[in-house]
């Protein structure tokens, strides 16, 4: 799913948008066919690619925590395409990597803007090779490598891939509102299991445990009628796996859902607007923003039930000196009956301030 | 106290003493003012360069045209590195603008990790991404007049490019006059794609930067150095120091010629007072007790002369920031808007200044007096010469030997203080010498028939210590103006034959005013060549580059060198060097290279162009007043084998014979198409306006020249009073044998005329010889130019026979003031 501070930083960087503008860029249609791990990588022909980790990682005292990473790629706009500097702008290259605690009772977060190019910053095609600096995502066939280091932590985290990626939508193509159009290209990889080392507060740990990945590419994505979605990915205990969305309209309404259910055997159920909703439980104020967020809820997905519940409540997200972005993203437990039987991440945006094109 | 007070005449009553005041004033106020101008203007220049190497720990600087963009990438890569921000630094042309534009080519997202200040207020840095947008600070706006939206044109090549300024940089720091472009855009609009200027650079917290620093130096090619930007500040005012501290000294000099004017009007106030301080003795003060009355008058006289010094320099500094800018007309800080501040410790260090020159000139004549016995001074009348001890030929000697050493002592500082020691030196020995000349050449002049003449030689014979004392301070500031006139005559002179040297064609063509965004590429160069009229072309090239880390930059000229030597315009000065069959290419450097970087003539040299260490054999040293940090000099064909660079800033014209110039000028504006930048100018015209320039630079010393011979005027007349004084019992016996008042005045004047001729000759001689250490030493040192010895002799004739006039009519006026009194009662003095 879109990651929201991306939209914002792609709001920042192109005006939406002339229609000659739009001309530029690649479609998303229906009927393409999804290749591994060619699709992986970057799609230059297309205006935004973005690479998108969560998880839970557990340390040898059994202590909780949940991470996530993203790499974001962006063409702007107004760039001379034939510039032949290497300066030249022709991909924006976003990172934005957050870490929650419990025990420290709120979320750490780091972010990074480059232009891609000089091997300083790129997003490589043919398969997941993403970097700015030392922030890096890169793949090695089903392994994955994520090697950050923020000013308050760092994360040298490996994935390895169990499960062959799961297409959303029709085969990959993922509509996110009536308009066919406004689609992206969307498959997660789920039940990746993580091995590496967490550092903070000045200490090195051994950590293991449960990641998710996602990655959309895109030309034209947001129905300017939506005001901000929520998002779930889950991986469950069982081995099965969840993603649900919904796009919101300024009235709280529905505007469009989506999702993809498929067991541990692999099965795949596709879910579509009819057969998706969120429910609140539990509305948490923000004290820094005055917004109020459902961060206990329960999705509705298909004939499922899945109750939500936050690792620790404020896991909000201020990225002050972007584009004023205020939102909720975390760690959350899936719950039947009460009991737990998965873990996973919740995105709630647009709560603070409605998305504004 | 009282005693004093009651018995001595306040001295203050008397005008002379405001003569001493005006000179203390003057030499506080001209010291004080180049202090306040100076400090200005390295702060100025200092903050500048603070605010735009914003909150980096380390620059990374090359050539002035750049270098390889690869040594970004390779350095942001170090893990020590928090922020690496690549700068394409370009002074851009503006047409029809004297002035350039600083444009900053920067990756905004890097950027504004070291200048939060330069993200645009709108906040969208992909704005800039646009081609040919631009985003100008506040400064700048002001300065070129321009607003959000408006169209700015700059100049690349000969074209000129609009530029829509899409915002201002509004935040507080943003003082400086620039404006922000994206790197890429600059790269391609301004024909630098491949290559930045500059690297700035943020450690990660916690890192050893000079640990860092070396780890960067050891991956820079030739050429590129870095440094903190705390370096760089320091290193661009040191580009003026010695331009500075010349101009301090020459203040200070005003100042210590008023110690003689000081000891003159003093010396005459004890001659005369001397029967109240002999009272005064009597009643019981003590001589420790007289010699600290008159120490505190002289004080008093020198505070008095400090506080007015003070205010005038202040006033004197502001009215000079405000007509001539902060470099006194020299040209060393282009831009900068100063204001005056005005800080305590200075000001009272240039009050006790003043306080002390005025002691210093009150000592001697205290000490006279005190040590003078009261009753025979308690005598009327018997005022005999004292003041003969002070001059000890023997000293004198020691004195000139020892400046002569002064001259070769090795200082660890790139100032010339070893010549202005040598200075002082000679002018104190001169000072000791005085007397015994003085006996010399009175004793030679041949006997008169007139008797006023008599008279005059006669005294000057028999009282040649108290006529030495009359001429000291003449001597002091007519040497040291005759020092100052050889040095600025020959200069001058120098630089005029200079200037007719390196300019041998007849029409000179720049591609655009100021700046380096303006050249003509190799079509231009194509039609200037074939414009008919043109017999010969030769083109030049300019590059900036850093010969060794921490020094100013040199310039590097590219032109034919068989053209500058077949028309004669390369000045060489000293030995050339032959060039052998597999020595590398010929290089000619600039006096200052030479003296700055030690290279010579014969010695193959490694100079760092277009980012590798390119062997060259000097065969030359050439003079070069024009850049005063050094230029090399490599033929054009050399630079454009080694750079691929075929760029050239200015083109000068040879025509053939009988073409006129104007026509030449019109066929190519013909020609060329973008026409309208070219500036186009002759020899005649360039040297009008370089000597324009050089007299500007030298009015601050025209001004202090004038100072001197008038506190020298002042002293004559001083100490001739103070002599007429001590001869009343004489005068009075010549009115009483006789004489009349006129022809003892005209024996006076005369008189006057020989002190005039003794300091005048003395002066010119000793003024010669500093004269030589300004121009071979001083300037040398502080300028690294060096210039033939060309002497003024008409202007020197002038100004002597000004002077011998000047203290012929000051003793005559003198003497006409001191015979007011009754012959009579001067004689009865004596019974």
């Amino acid at each position: 799913m879109l990651k929201f501070l991306a939209l914002l930083i792609f709001l920042s960087i192109c005006a939406i948008s002339s229609a000659e503008e739009k001309s530029r860029f690649a479609d998303v249609t229906p009927g393409l066919k999804l290749e591994f791990p060619r699709d992986e990588g970057s799609h230059p022909a297309f205006r935004t690619d973005w690479w998108y980790v969560t998880g839970w990682i557990t340390d040898t005292d059994k202590h909780e925590r949940g991470f996530q990473i993203t790499f974001f790629r962006v063409r702007p706009d107004h760039v001379d395409a034939n510039n032949p500097s290497r300066f030249s702008p022709q991909h924006i290259l976003f990172a934005h990597v957050a870490l929650s605690d419990a025990k420290k009772g709120k979320l750490l977060h780091a972010q990074r803007t480059a232009r891609a190019g000089l091997e300083l910053a790129e997003a490589k095609t043919g398969s997941t090779q993403v970097w700015i600096h030392d922030w890096s995502l890169r793949q090695n066939g089903n392994r994955y490598v994520a090697n950050i280091v923020a000013p308050q932590f760092a994360f040298e985290f490996q994935f390895t891939a169990l499960q062959p990626p799961m297409l959303n939508g029709i085969n990959g193509y993922s509509q996110k509102s009536s308009n066919p159009l406004a689609a992206s290209y969307y498959y997660s990889i789920p039940q990746l299991t993580v091995n590496g080392a967490l550092t903070h507060s000045g200490k090195t740990i051994a950590v293991n445990g449960t990641a998710w990945l996602d990655h959309e590419w895109s030309s034209e994505y947001i129905d300017p009628r939506s005001a901000g979605w929520d998002w779930t990915g889950i991986n469950f205990d069982d081995g099965g796996a969840l993603m649900a969305f919904r796009m919101r309209e300024p009235s709280g309404n529905t505007l469009w859902a989506g999702g993809t259910y498929r067991d541990k055997d692999g099965a795949m159920e596709v879910l579509g607007p009819a057969d998706i909703a969120f429910k609140p439980i539990k509305q948490w104020r923000s004290t820094k923003s005055a917004a109020s967020y459902p961060i206990r809820c329960t999705v509705h997905a298909g004939n499922r039930e899945i109750e939500l519940a936050p690792l620790l409540d404020d896991q909000e997200l201020d990225a002050g000196d972007v584009a004023r972005a205020v939102y909720w993203e975390g760690a959350v437990r899936a719950l039947q009956n009460g009991k737990q039987i998965g873990r996973g991440y919740l995105e709630l945006t647009g709560y603070a301030k409605p998305i504004k094109f | 106290m009282l005693t004093w007070r009651a018995t001595i005449p306040n001295p203050f009553r008397h005008g002379r003493v405001f003569a001493s005041i005006a000179a203390i004033a003057a030499g506080v106020a001209l010291g004080f003012a180049v202090y306040l101008v100076n400090r200005v203007a390295v702060d100025e220049f200092a903050s500048a360069v603070r605010q735009l190497s914003g909150t980096a720990d380390l620059v990374v600087e090359g050539p002035r045209l750049g270098f390889d963009e690869n040594v970004y990438a390779a350095i942001a890569r170090l893990p020590d590195i928090a922020s690496a921000s690549p700068v394409v630094d370009v002074q851009a042309t503006l047409p029809g603008k004297k002035e350039s534009l600083k444009i900053l080519g920067v990756d905004l997202f890097r950027a504004a990790e070291i200048h939060p200040d330069w993200v645009p207020p709108s906040g969208a840095a992909a704005k800039l991404f646009a081609p040919d947008t631009i985003a100008i600070s506040a400064a700048a706006a002001t300065k070129f007049s321009v607003k959000r939206g408006d169209h700015l044109p700059a100049q690349v090549g000969l074209a000129a490019i609009d530029f829509e300024v899409i915002d201002v940089l509004t935040a507080r720091d943003n003082q400086e006059a620039f404006a922000l472009m994206d790197i890429a855009n600059v790269q391609q609009r301004f024909e630098r794609l491949g290559s930045i200027s500059r690297i700035e650079l943020r450690a990660r917290p916690g890192a050893n930067v000079a640990t860092l620093r070396e780890a960067i130096a050891m991956r820079l090619p030739p050429g590129v150095s870095v440094q903190s930007p705390d370096i760089n500040a320091a290193s661009s005012a040191d580009l003026s120091k010695a331009y500075r501290i010349n101009m301090m000294i020459l203040a200070l000099v005003a100042l210590f010629t008023g110690v003689f004017l000081v000891f003159s009007t003093q010396a005459l106030a004890v001659v005369r007072r001397r029967p109240q301080l002999a009272l005064v003795r009597v009643l019981g003060v003590s001589q420790r007790r007289m010699i600290a009355y008159l120490l505190l008058e002289g004080a008093a006289i020198g505070a008095c002369g400090a506080l007015l010094g003070v205010a005038c320099g202040y006033a004197l500094a502001s009215f000079t920031l405000r007509s001539v800018g902060a470099d006194l007309g020299a040209g060393y800080f282009p831009g900068v808007t100063p204001s005056l501040q005005l800080s305590a410790g200075p000001t009272i260090a240039f009050i006790f200044l003043g306080i002390a020159v005025a002691l210093i000139g009150t000592l001697v004549p205290a000490l006279e007096a005190a040590a003078t016995p009261p009753a025979p001074a308690l005598r009327s009348g018997s005022q005999e010469i004292p003041l003969r001890s002070w001059a000890h030929p023997r000293v004198g000697l020691i004195g000139l030997a020892l400046a002569l050493l002064a001259l070769y002592l090795p200082l660890p500082t790139a100032l010339p203080l070893g010549g202005y020691l040598a200075i002082a030196l000679i002018l104190a020995g001169a000072l000791m010498l005085l007397p015994t000349i003085a006996k010399i050449i009175f004793s030679r002049i041949p006997p008169s028939r007139n008797i006023a003449g008599d008279l005059a030689v006669e005294h000057l014979r028999n009282a040649y210590g108290q006529v030495a004392m009359s001429v000291a301070a003449l001597f002091v500031s007519f040497s040291l103006i005759v020092a100052m006139g050889i040095m600025v005559f020959s200069f001058r002179a120098s630089v005029i034959d200079w200037l007719d040297a390196v300019m041998p064609a007849d029409i000179y063509v720049r591609s655009g005013q100021a700046g380096d965004s303006s050249f003509f590429d190799t079509d231009n160069q194509r039609v200037i060549a074939a414009a008919s009229g043109v017999a010969e072309v030769g083109f030049v090239r300019f590059q900036n580059i850093v010969l060794s880390p921490g020094q100013p930059p040199v310039v590097l000229i590219a032109r034919s060198v068989d053209t500058l030597t077949r028309h004669r315009a390369l000045p060489l000065v000293g030995a050339t060097h032959r060039r052998l069959g597999n020595d590398p290419p010929p290089i000619w450097i600039s006096e200052a290279v030479r003296d700055l970087h030690g290279f010579d003539v014969g010695k193959v040299m490694h100079v760092p162009i277009a980012g590798r260490s390119q062997p060259f054999i000097v065969v030359g040293v050439w003079r070069d007043y024009a850049r005063q940090f050094g230029a090399l000099l490599i033929d054009r064909v050399d630079y454009i084998r080694i750079t691929g660079d075929t760029k050239a800033n200015d083109a000068a014209l040879f025509l053939k014979p009988g073409i006129r110039g104007d026509d030449v000028i019109d066929a190519l504006r013909n020609a060329i198409v973008q026409h309208e930048q070219l500036e186009f100018t002759t020899a005649r015209e360039v040297r009008k306006l370089s000597l324009q320039i050089f007299d500007r630079s030298f009015y601050v010393t025209y001004a202090l020249e004038f100072m001197t011979i008038l506190i020298g005027l002042f002293g004559v007349s001083a100490s001739f009073s103070a002599s007429l004084l001590m001869r009343r019992k004489e005068f009075g016996m010549l009115r009483y044998i006789g004489l009349t008042r006129s022809r003892i005045a005209q024996a006076l004047a005369l008189e006057g005329a020989w002190i005039g001729v003794l300091g005048a000759l003395f002066g010119a001689v000793a003024g010669f010889f500093l004269s030589l250490i300004l121009i071979h030493v001083i300037t040398r040192q502080s300028f690294h130019w060096s210039m033939d010895v060309h002497i003024p002799w008409r202007w020197l004739a002038m100004l002597a026979a000004g002077l011998i006039a000047a203290t012929a009519l000051t003793a005559w006026f003198s003497a006409r003031q001191a015979m007011g009194n009754d012959a009579i009662v001067a004689v009865r003095e004596d019974w």
